[in-house]
């Protein structure tokens, strides 16, 4: 039973969380100094992570893909299959939970430990809002970045996925790209993108949440990091589920 | 930064405060005044800190007052409170240093929130890190620091607002007798230079005689006795005793 106060009780303090961030996020002045370290810290920190992750997807699609195609003759089909499967779901959900592991550690892990050694009370001492400096920016670079790291994962994906059938089967790059894309319409493209920028939500939102909420020294700062990759990489699960469904309603 | 009334830069009126039903603070009353220092003395765990946090709104009282120069900041919003925090610096027990940011971009942190160009930004942070002698360590990160350095590194980042009020939380804490007469000195010679009003939370009776005006001592969250060294001296409270004169 308390368990599940418990429960409420952290869904609760997440709804004053957000409520309190969309209150001072919106109005000036803005951390832009800081929006820029975090941008380059979210994106370009991932990037090569994502971009393994992508690229490694991509050779396993093709591998795997293959010996099914060649059984119902539909070999031809491989490049569609490929970018179809990376495009629409394996590029956006592995950046998410890539990034979740990496980004969400790192900032729950960052915010905690600032919390416990007084380092957000300094910052509030001084006149400036924590939610603005540390919160917003995190959560708003998470939000911009991983739509950008979604394409990186794509690409990379298509890229190894064309060599890894290459080495199979030599195609000239242009073939695979031409058949991989000839049925993708612009929605199958944009909105599974986009859909990732949800995903950067959850991930800044739960990581500054777990971050901040954090107590008792370095077992808080553990138990925040570690909360923070757990709940993300779980929302992020349940709201692809949500988004997937709305995406097809939106665009049959 | 001067005061704009004449009211005492820092008065606290009836407080209270509890954390799940024990008592922190009871009819917590003093004020001081510009120029002025008070030390809070008491044993670990009396409410010292608790008391410096509510001052500077990072806690809400149950009840009670605090002005900062007449202004009353318990329930007050969070941009207007912000502003009155301004004229705050705050000294915390561990220094509290960004660890991310070098000693530096720490002092330079409050100012990078004003109208402060960036060269006027660098020349203020060289003064105010050469004011507590630590210059040369402006590239340091808080971690390659001894504990000593990183208090005067906070001492720089509470002055760099330039307040009209200080708090320090613990300032000899954890420190070798030498660093702990040192920063002693720091703030005597700060406190002279700044005039500010200070609230000086310690348990070190030494400290809190050379840098305070008056004392007041703290047991269980109520204020036990509150005046000059001589009148705690004279005290015939068991409790005073021990704690001016624990070793005899």
């Amino acid at each position: 039973m308390s368990a599940v106060v418990q429960l409420f009780e952290w869904f609760g303090e997440l709804g004053r969380f957000c409520q309190r961030l969309a209150r001072t996020a919106l109005t000036p002045p803005y951390e832009g100094r800081e929006f820029i370290r975090q941008l380059s810290e979210v994106g370009a920190n991932s990037l090569l992570l994502v971009s393994l992750a992508g690229a490694a997807t991509g050779v396993v699609l093709s591998l795997e893909t293959r010996d099914a195609l060649l059984r119902f003759g539909a070999k031809p089909l491989l490049p569609t299959v490929i970018v179809i499967s990376l495009l629409k779901e394996s590029g956006p959900i592995i950046t998410g939970l890539m990034v979740s592991g990496r980004v969400g550690a790192s900032i729950g892990a960052e915010l905690a430990a600032m919390q416990v050694t007084e380092q957000v009370d300094a910052i509030s001492a001084s006149g400036i809002d924590p939610f603005k400096y540390l919160v917003a920016t995190r959560v708003l670079a998470c939000v911009l970045m991983l739509p950008l790291l979604t394409l990186a994962a794509d690409f990379c994906g298509i890229l190894m996925g064309f060599v890894t059938n290459t080495l199979t089967e030599p195609v000239s790059w242009h073939l695979f790209i031409k058949s991989g894309f000839s049925s993708v319409t612009f929605s199958d493209f944009l909105a599974p993108t986009l859909k990732t920028a949800v995903f950067g939500l959850i991930i800044g939102l739960v990581a500054c949440f777990e971050g901040l909420r954090a107590r008792g020294g370095t077992a808080g700062v553990e138990r925040a990091a570690a909360n923070s990759v757990v709940f993300a990489s779980i929302f992020i699960i349940l709201a692809d589920v949500l988004l997937v469904r709305l995406i097809l309603v939106l665009f049959p | 930064m001067t005061a704009k009334t004449s009211a005492p830069a820092l008065q606290v009126k009836a407080l209270r405060k509890s954390y799940g039903g024990q008592m922190v603070l009871s009819e917590i009353d003093f004020d001081v005044a510009q120029g002025q220092t008070l030390a809070v003395l008491g044993r670990s765990g009396t409410g010292k800190s608790v008391l410096l946090k509510l001052i500077v709104g990072l806690q809400q009282p149950e009840a009670g007052s605090i002005r900062i120069h007449g202004q009353e900041i318990t329930g007050l919003g969070l941009k207007p409170l912000n502003a009155i925090r301004k004229q705050i610096g705050f000294l915390f027990q561990s220094a509290a240093l960004y660890d991310s940011m070098t000693v530096g971009e720490n002092v330079a942190f409050p100012l990078r929130h004003t109208a402060l160009s960036e060269s006027d930004l660098t020349a203020k942070v060289h003064g105010l890190l050469a004011s507590v002698g630590m210059e040369e360590a402006v590239d340091k990160l808080p971690a390659q620091i001894s504990g000593g350095m990183q208090k005067r590194v906070g001492l720089a980042r509470a002055l760099a607002l330039s307040p009209n009020i200080l708090l320090f939380d613990e300032p000899t804490t954890g420190l070798d007798p030498i660093t702990a007469q040192e920063i002693t000195e720091l703030i005597l010679k700060l406190q002279a230079e700044h005039h500010t009003a200070s609230v000086i939370v310690t348990h070190d009776v030494p400290v809190a005689r050379a840098v305070s005006d008056r004392l007041m001592l703290m047991r269980d969250g109520r204020i036990v006795i509150e005046g000059s060294y001589q009148k705690l001296l004279q005290s015939r409270d068991e409790f005073v005793t021990r704690f001016i004169q624990p070793i005899k």
